[in-house]
């Protein structure tokens, strides 16, 4: 991993830098992951690794990627190798890449059917818990806590208003730091 | 206070995945029950609702309809399916991603902070076990400066760590000048050893003689044999009031132990016929608090309510000695109330560097080295394991493929002073000529029990990422179990997010009591309750909340924010202290000088000088700033860190190696400073530097650099270092955290 790669200008060199690239980024993600340090990872944690490397496939093709990185012997494990080639392809095609920001306003103000410029807090639990890729008890737990930043101070502390605009602002954050 | 059996929040697993697919076939449905029938189908409908159609909200509202409608004559109750609906699941499916997508990008950040507290504390651990290694060479080289008779051969095949092999014994720099400093290191070690090989016969009769008085102003309890539960009561409750005990009492709960622990054997065997349950505690590490929350959350040790301290209660923690006492109260109160297995931190070798040893000296200057050696004592006998029911086998670290419960039995625990050295003494405390293959192989038993890990993938290997025992895979453990005719193995040693972890499919658990541990906010702590007749322990998960948050539980976000900044302080003080040797290293990649080098790079560079081993990819954005074309500026990362106290006086190329030998250094000084006063001589000192010369060549103090530094941290100038100065000395301040 540590083998050097100097960029160069001409084409086949270049796309062999390209890959070199993305699999060293692979090889850190996965890494965080690979706690004991034997370039394997957890089964359950592979969502979590290809979401963090910012790629949003549906729940199918989330488990076609797993199907294709499974080793015969033992499913729970995922090895280091099957995952970077299976994802190498997938960061090269740059498949599964998110829909830009604004749409995620747009969608934001879709559900909002009133155009009121809030929810409440059953609206969201309503909507991301019975429609799409239901969130969980869990996930949606936290995502009230996240949200809890961004309630209308003027609004009753019983009936809370969800200031959508400012929501989306903390779940595109991320972005810009890197 | 949360307590709950929840599954780590990481990641959402499969079959909750597959519950997903239900969902968006059934509409508006919600909770469907999960079957795994029509999942196939619904998997292909679902990759036609992803967002990228979902252009400017855009719908191609034929393609949809159809792809739903072919899901409505599985489902009758959802044939009118109207545009607006359309939209509004689509809506949902992308917020539902990028909510997906955030979290995992915390959980990210989360466990690359994670992933530098344990990387650092592990290489810790294999740093100090360098040391002794290079200890281990010092004895064997001075036995062959001394031409003593005395020749030890260590067939050790420990020797995957030793660093230095005979790297200094052949170049024959440690004779001389260094010689009588090895000696006096050499002669302290086996100090510690002989001592309490010999403890019975003269050690404990000479202290009998001098009484200690208790001066008048003494607020805390008193105490008389023998301790009744009434005493045990007492000291927790003085202990909770944050009364001290007088060294007079705890030198003689102490000593009580002792006796105690030497009737006992390697191995606890403990059944819960009588008292029908049996609790499991894991490291506490000196986290006084976390153990009254057990304890009040749980109940008061008792014969009725058994507890097994699985090691680790020392070090780290401020209050080791308050919970190590009170554990020793219990058993000593009943032998069947609590049972006590070493931990690899019972050691005091490692005592040296993680506090345990500065704790005492700070607690009880005068009587110090009476209760370290004490402690040595009672470390050395206590028991490496316990056996519930003959199923549960509870042990601080692990197993190893060679483990087997009777040859367990059947070890001399007491030799091992220290687990981390070869057992070169034998009965008489008379220095070994030659280790034999049986002695070796004892010692690993003890070694792979202590410090052994569980791991991911099947077979055995040296546990190389923390320097002692071993890492084990599953079919180990199912040949081991079987072996030994086992159900369940409870093992500690390793700091878990929700304090527990089961791993090998249910035949290991985990289990860590210290929460807070890497910093607040970092994991959980949990203890497990075994009731008689029911294989599955019931885990209780708990974690202390600082005072004013109690009505306010953390988001992750906030929680990943806190441990985050504090792990990447930890980092930054790794590269203040390395900063010359990485500022060339950069440079030397910087060939326009530009003040830039490349990512890949950087990370390189990054990791083999800090030795570190972390994902310096994406710690990047943290550490430094990039330039315009994307190129590191490798200065970024050192503006406003500085060492404030000795900036001006010493030259910054020595202090910048003192601050990164200062474990080394504090270890060193806490094995040559015998009599545990906290001073040592300017003599010492430099000795000590020189030493670390040999250790690491790379340090290079030269002698009047190391003259200089002594001249200015002796602030009174006595001739003596206070330890604690010393090391207030180098506490890094950073305006840039």
């Amino acid at each position: 991993m540590t083998k050097e790669t100097t960029p160069k200008p001409d084409g086949k060199d270049e796309a062999e830098h390209i890959v070199a690239q993305i699999q060293k980024k692979l090889t850190d993600a996965f890494d965080v992951f690979d706690g004991d340090k034997t370039r394997s990872v957890d089964v359950k944690e592979v969502p979590t690794i290809i979401h963090s490397l910012n790629l949003v496939p549906t729940q199918g093709e989330m488990r076609d990627l797993i199907t294709e990185m499974e080793d015969g012997d033992n499913s729970d494990i995922i090895k280091y190798e099957k995952f970077t080639a299976v994802m190498t392809d997938v960061l090269v095609n740059k498949k599964f890449k998110p829909a830009n920001e604004n749409k995620i306003y747009k969608a934001l103000q879709v559900l909002d059917t009133e155009n009121k410029g809030y929810y409440t807090k059953e609206d969201l639990i309503r909507m991301m818990t019975t429609e799409g890729e239901p969130l969980n008890a869990e996930e949606m737990n936290e995502m009230l806590q996240t949200c809890s930043a961004f309630i209308d101070p003027e609004s009753a502390a019983e009936n809370p208003k969800i200031l959508y605009k400012y929501y989306i602002n903390e779940l595109v954050v991320e972005d810009t730091k890197d | 206070m949360k307590e709950s059996k929840q599954i780590s929040t990481s990641s959402y697993n499969l079959r909750r995945n597959s519950c997903c697919f239900k969902s968006i076939a059934s509409c508006f449905r919600s909770n469907s029950v999960d079957t795994d029938a029509s999942e196939k189908d619904l998997t292909k409908s679902d990759s036609r609702t992803k967002e990228d159609s979902f252009s400017n909200c855009n719908i191609e509202p034929k393609k949809f309809e159809n792809s739903l409608r072919k899901e409505s004559d599985k489902i009758p109750s959802c044939s009118e399916t109207s545009l607006k609906t359309d939209i509004a699941l689509k809506s949902a499916l992308l917020i539902q991603r990028w909510y997906r997508r955030y979290q995992s990008r915390i959980e990210m950040r989360k466990l690359t902070a994670w992933n530098i507290y344990q990387t650092i504390e592990y290489s810790g651990e294999q740093d100090q076990l360098k040391l002794y290694d290079f200890f281990l060479t010092l004895i064997k080289n001075s036995a062959i400066i001394n031409h003593s008779n005395e020749l030890i051969n260590i067939k050790s095949d420990h020797s995957e760590s030793l660093l230095l092999e005979n790297q200094s014994i052949e170049n024959g720099h440690l004779v001389g000048a260094n010689s009588a400093f090895v000696n006096k290191v050499l002669e302290s070690d086996l100090e510690y050893q002989k001592i309490s090989k010999n403890n019975s016969r003269n050690y404990l009769n000479k202290r009998k003689n001098t009484e200690i008085n208790i001066e008048s102003s003494y607020k805390g309890m008193h105490i008389n044999l023998p301790i009744t539960k009434n005493i045990f009561y007492d000291l927790i409750e003085n202990f909770k009031q944050n009364k001290p005990l007088h060294a007079k009492y705890v030198i003689l709960i102490l000593e009580e132990t002792v006796k105690a622990l030497k009737k006992l054997k390697n191995i606890n065997v403990v059944s819960t016929n009588v008292s029908k349950n049996i609790t499991v505690i894991g490291d506490l590490h000196g986290q006084l608090d976390d153990l009254m929350l057990i304890f009040y959350k749980n109940g008061l040790p008792s014969e009725d309510n058994p507890y097994i301290f699985n090691g680790d209660f020392v070090d780290r923690g401020f209050k080791s000695i308050e919970v190590s006492l009170i554990i020793f109260c219990g058993f000593l109160m009943s032998q069947t109330a609590v049972y006590i297995n070493r931990g690899n931190h019972e050691d005091h070798v490692m005592n040296t560097r993680y506090g345990f040893i500065k704790e005492i000296c700070n607690k009880y200057n005068s009587q110090s080295k009476k209760i370290c050696v004490l402690y040595n004592e009672i470390f050395s006998w206590l028991p490496l394991a316990t056996l519930i029911d003959t199923k549960i086998y509870v042990v601080h670290g692990g197993i190893s493929d060679r483990t087997l419960i009777k040859d367990i039995y059947k070890i001399k625990r007491e030799k091992y002073v220290s687990v981390l050295k070869p057992p070169i003494l034998n009965d008489d405390g008379d220095i070994i000529k030659d280790l034999c293959l049986e002695d070796v192989l004892e010692w690993r038993q003890v070694l792979d029990a202590l410090w052994s890990d569980p791991k991911k993938t099947p077979g055995i290997q040296p546990n190389s990422f923390r320097g002692g025992g071993c890492l084990f895979g599953e079919d180990i453990t199912t040949e081991v179990m079987k072996k030994n005719n086992l159900n369940l193995i409870i093992r500690s040693h390793e700091c878990k997010e929700s304090g527990y972890e089961y791993i090998h499919g249910n035949k290991i658990l985990t289990i860590f009591s210290a929460s807070n541990y890497y910093e607040y906010g970092s994991n959980n702590g949990a203890y497990c309750k075994i009731t008689s007749g029911d294989t599955k322990p019931v885990i209780v998960q708990f974690y202390l909340t600082k005072g004013e948050d109690i009505t306010k539980s953390l988001s992750l976000r906030e929680r990943v924010n806190g441990i985050e900044v504090s792990a990447i302080k930890h980092l930054l003080e790794k590269f203040a202290a390395n900063k010359k040797r990485l500022l060339s290293e950069y440079k030397l990649k910087d060939k326009e000088n530009k003040g830039s080098i490349s990512l890949n790079d950087w990370c390189r560079i990054t990791g083999d000088i800090l030795e570190l081993k972390l994902p310096w990819r994406i710690l990047r954005a943290r550490l430094a700033k990039l330039d315009k074309d994307g190129h590191v500026l490798y200065e970024s990362t050192f503006e406003g860190l500085s060492f404030p106290q000795i900036k001006n006086k010493g030259d910054e190329n020595i202090s910048e190696s003192l601050y990164r030998h200062k474990d080394i250094l504090e270890s060193i000084f806490r094995a040559i400073d015998k009599d545990h006063s906290g001073q040592i001589s300017k003599t010492e000192f430099r000795d000590c530097c020189k030493l670390i010369n040999h250790h690491d060549p790379t340090a290079m103090f030269s002698d009047s650099s190391i003259e200089d530094m002594a001249n200015t941290m002796d602030l009174d100038k006595d001739g003596f270092i206070n330890l604690n100065e010393f090391l207030e000395a180098f506490r890094l301040a950073s305006e840039k955290v």
